[in-house]
């Protein structure tokens, strides 16, 4: 009978890898996913109940993939790791913050779907520009920092009700960073110390030139050593988020020409990608910068994540422009900004009014989730009847990008799903639906097998061929 | 299946369509329950499955088997044979069908890549690829093996059992291409269902479900009405009394070898196949009813007293005349009555019944 078994498997080609393998309740099969080499992060598509047990998911049905053809909707999970580690990390992903492509189409219809937020802790490095300028016109600027952090939709953000491992770190920079209070850097991990000392010591003034590059230098190596901060992310297991805000340009010296800094930003970004390198998992720092202002000028960075610096770059003909005085009178560097976030994994914002400053604080301490489930629809089903691939992509914090393989079945499909009132998407119907297509069908063929004879016998009683004649 | 439970009515020749349908639907069941489960089952708890290429045997295969041999079995459960000779005579025609789509399939294969280009190449290479350009080879091979696999097995049976065998080379060749014709017609049909529904729009759009359910169904149908439809020779004609005196009694017309027969109903009180009495207005010797060996019936009037055969818009006058050289005869049909009797007094009828009531 074994034998019988084996010869039977290879006559069919059976396969012995993992891979494809079922979609539950379809007849489809999903392939490995493959992700992007090189990418900041990797994004693991949950592809089978294994995968979805060993991600340890609370909800293991919304975690299978799912594809259903009449319909034309594809659902998939997937949870971001460490490119290194293989660690699973947590982010904050909204719907625009990833992109799904079928064959290279990118599919309009989709919903990203956030599940399990994140026990572990956070930490937030509020690294706030101290500069003189951010006093300026009777405290216009640093007002609106005040009144954004203590908005409570960003107070929330950082001290959510499901998590009590977060915690603060209020800094000031300038040529030197330190505590809000001047003091040496410290967490604070309660609400009401959080908005004491907003109060107390964000809008008193302080001065000096804008060291913006060594205060992000400092803010992801020695800050992280000091004694409370390590400890803090040790215990808590607490990921540390750093958010830049300044009002101006890296200015170190009176006579700094914007051509002065591409060599310095050079300097932080590789020291930023190295750091994010060597930090595994959790304690990675995520650095997001924040604009107060206007742009100085129109152009952009670059595109390219790995983009050496250069003056024209980063200044465009501005480059042998003075920065105290000059630039820095007309906006912020927009660029280096940007560049620093790109590199610090983050995403960067230039912001005018306390409203907008609130939305960026809510949005870098937003809720991170441990995986996601998404869905899509194809605007023709017909697109199902082949092989395709799905590629699933992140376009926020960090850039990720994977590649995953459904092969329909030629000949079958499984019970299309139904409509639930209230929801989006269909849910799946039991594969035991197929007995209620099966049986009244039977019933049906059955019911019209006894009716030649019902008739004949019944016709013949009517003309009374079944009883004597009187 | 039950030969008892088939009046011979023009609802016989669907009988075998409907019961294949069904036997097509528990088919497509049983396939996309392996599918569905069978396969996640294998999986998950042996790590292995079968190749996606294995999914057209699973339902087109196990679709094809299942009719084929099903009506093989079928015809042997009407003509109650043992149930041994049945699984051994459906089993051959499951076997020849199935070997043989497989090598059709399996040639086609080959053969194809050969006419087309590079763009379709890439296509044709993914197992995955639903089309009905590509698929209708299958389907209508499945049809034209479903049909060659009961032929073979019928012809078989024929070599050991005489009475099966045809009786020259025209009903040998109507026989062929009943089956080959009905099964190539059911593949092509069924091919266009399972198209229809998941390619264009309407209630059922969208999947291969519904579609594959349909498609299963019109397989087995079309398949039983064309290829297969109830021979007459599962039925014998009967005489049965339907006036007062006498009712109900019966009697087959042909021979229990199903050999040519002559029946005689009369009042005379010895000899005759079927005696009626003459104060219901039945003569010495009546009427005859005769079966040849084409199995046709007809009955004669062999009395100057009134025989007059009845049915719907007809009556057939079949007195003796002496005038000419042998008596009035016609064919008879399932429930022709004939009328015996001046007045009508006695009636008899003809019925086509099983044979086996013999």
């Amino acid at each position: 009978m074994r034998w019988l078994t084996a010869a039977w498997l290879v006559v069919c080609g059976c396969q012995t890898t993992e891979f494809p393998a079922p979609v539950p309740g379809s007849a489809f099969r999903i392939g490995e996913d493959r992700p992007a080499a090189k990418a900041q992060l990797r994004v693991d598509v949950l592809s089978n109940a294994r995968e979805c047990a060993e991600a340890a998911v609370d909800d293991v049905s919304a975690c299978l993939p799912r594809v259903d053809r009449g319909t034309g909707e594809v659902h998939l999970s997937f949870l971001l790791r460490d490119p290194v580690s293989s660690t699973a990390l947590s982010r904050a992903l909204r719907d625009g913050d990833v992109r799904i492509t079928m064959d290279g189409a990118v599919q309009e219809e989709m919903q990203l779907i956030p599940h399990e937020p994140t026990a572990s802790g956070q930490l937030f490095i509020l690294l706030i520009d101290g500069s003189g300028s951010m006093y300026e016109d009777d405290q216009a600027r640093i007002r609106k920092v005040h009144s954004a952090l203590l908005k409570p939709s960003v107070i929330d953000g950082f001290f959510p009700e499901h998590n009590s491992k977060t915690g603060v770190a209020l800094l000031k920079f300038n040529d030197k960073v330190r505590g809000i209070d001047g003091g040496v850097p410290r967490i604070v991990t309660t609400r009401e110390e959080y908005i004491a000392a907003v109060n107390t010591h964000l809008m008193r003034p302080s001065g000096g030139y804008t060291h913006l590059y060594d205060a992000v230098m400092y803010s992801v190596t020695e800050l992280l050593s000091v004694s409370e901060i390590d400890q803090f992310l040790k215990v808590s297991g607490a990921a540390p988020t750093v958010i830049v805000l300044t009002d101006g340009f890296n200015n170190e010296r009176g006579s700094d020409l914007c051509s002065d800094n591409a060599p310095r930003l050079q300097r932080v970004l590789d020291r930023l990608r190295e750091v994010r390198g060597s930090h595994g998992g959790h304690t990675r720092p995520t650095v997001y910068t924040v604009g107060l202002g206007l742009r100085y000028r129109k152009g952009d960075k670059p595109t390219g994540l790995n983009r050496a610096v250069t003056a024209r770059d980063l200044c465009g003909k501005l480059a042998d422009y003075r920065i105290d005085g000059g630039l820095e009178d007309v906006g912020i560097d927009h660029v280096s900004l940007k560049w620093i976030a790109e590199a610090g994994g983050g995403a960067t914002f230039v912001r005018q009014k306390p409203k907008g400053l609130a939305e960026v604080f809510e949005r870098a301490a937003a809720t991170r989730y441990r995986w996601y489930e998404v869905w899509y629809r194809v605007v023709d089903s017909l697109y199902l009847r082949r092989s395709f691939e799905v590629q699933v992509q992140v376009l926020a914090w960090e850039r990720a990008f994977t590649e995953v393989t459904l092969m329909p079945s030629p000949w079958l499909d499984g019970p299309g799903g139904h409509s639930v009132a209230g929801s989006r998407w269909h849910t799946s119907t039991p594969s035991r639906h197929s007995l209620a297509v099966l049986l009244p069908a039977l019933g049906l063929l059955l019911f019209l097998g006894f009716l030649g004879p019902a008739f004949f016998n019944a016709r013949r009683a009517i003309l009374r061929r079944a009883r004597p004649r009187r | 299946m039950n030969i008892y439970l088939i009046p011979y009515t023009h609802m016989r020749h669907a009988v075998m369509g409907l019961v294949l349908a069904a036997v097509g639907l528990v088919a497509w069941w049983v396939a996309l329950a392996v599918i569905l489960q069978g396969g996640p089952l294998l999986y998950h708890t042996a790590g292995l499955w079968w190749s996606q290429r294995v999914d057209t045997t699973l339902y087109l295969g196990t679709l094809l088997c299942a009719v084929c041999s099903a009506s093989v079995f079928l015809e042997g459960a009407l003509r109650r044979q043992g149930m041994g000779w049945r699984v051994l005579w459906s089993g051959l025609a499951a076997a020849v069908a199935l070997l043989g789509w497989w090598a059709v399939i399996g040639l086609f294969g080959l053969v194809l890549p050969l006419f087309t280009g590079e763009a379709f190449d890439m296509l044709l290479a993914d197992a995955a690829f639903v089309s009905l350009r590509v698929r209708i080879v299958a389907w209508v091979a499945a049809g034209v093996f479903s049909g060659l696999g009961p032929f073979v097995a019928r012809r078989a049976q024929a070599r050991f059992d005489p009475a099966l065998s045809p009786l020259g080379w025209v009903p040998w060749a109507a026989s062929l291409f009943s089956h080959v014709g009905g099964g190539a017609v059911a593949g092509a049909l069924a091919a266009a269902v399972w198209h229809i529904p998941g390619h264009y729009g309407g209630a059922f759009s969208g999947d291969l479900y519904l579609g594959g359910a349909a498609a299963a169904a019109v397989f087995g149908g079309v398949h039983g009405l064309l290829c297969w439809p109830l021979p007459d020779d599962l039925y014998a004609g009967w005489i049965r009394v339907l006036s007062a005196e006498r009712f109900g009694l019966r009697i087959p017309v042909p021979h229990a070898d199903g050999s040519a027969a002559e029946r005689f109903v009369g009042h005379f009180p010895r000899g005759l196949d079927v005696y009626l009495p003459a104060e219901r207005g039945v003569a010495e010797l009546h009427a005859s009813f005769v079966v040849d060996d084409s199995g046709r019936y007809a009955v004669r009037g062999l009395s100057a007293a009134p025989t007059v055969v009845r049915r719907l818009l007809e009556r057939i006058d079949l007195r003796f005349d002496p005038t000419r050289p042998a008596p009035l005869e016609t064919g008879l049909r399932m429930e022709d009555r004939v009328v015996l009797g001046e007045a009508g007094e006695t009636v008899v009828e003809f019925l086509m019944l099983p044979r086996e009531e013999q």
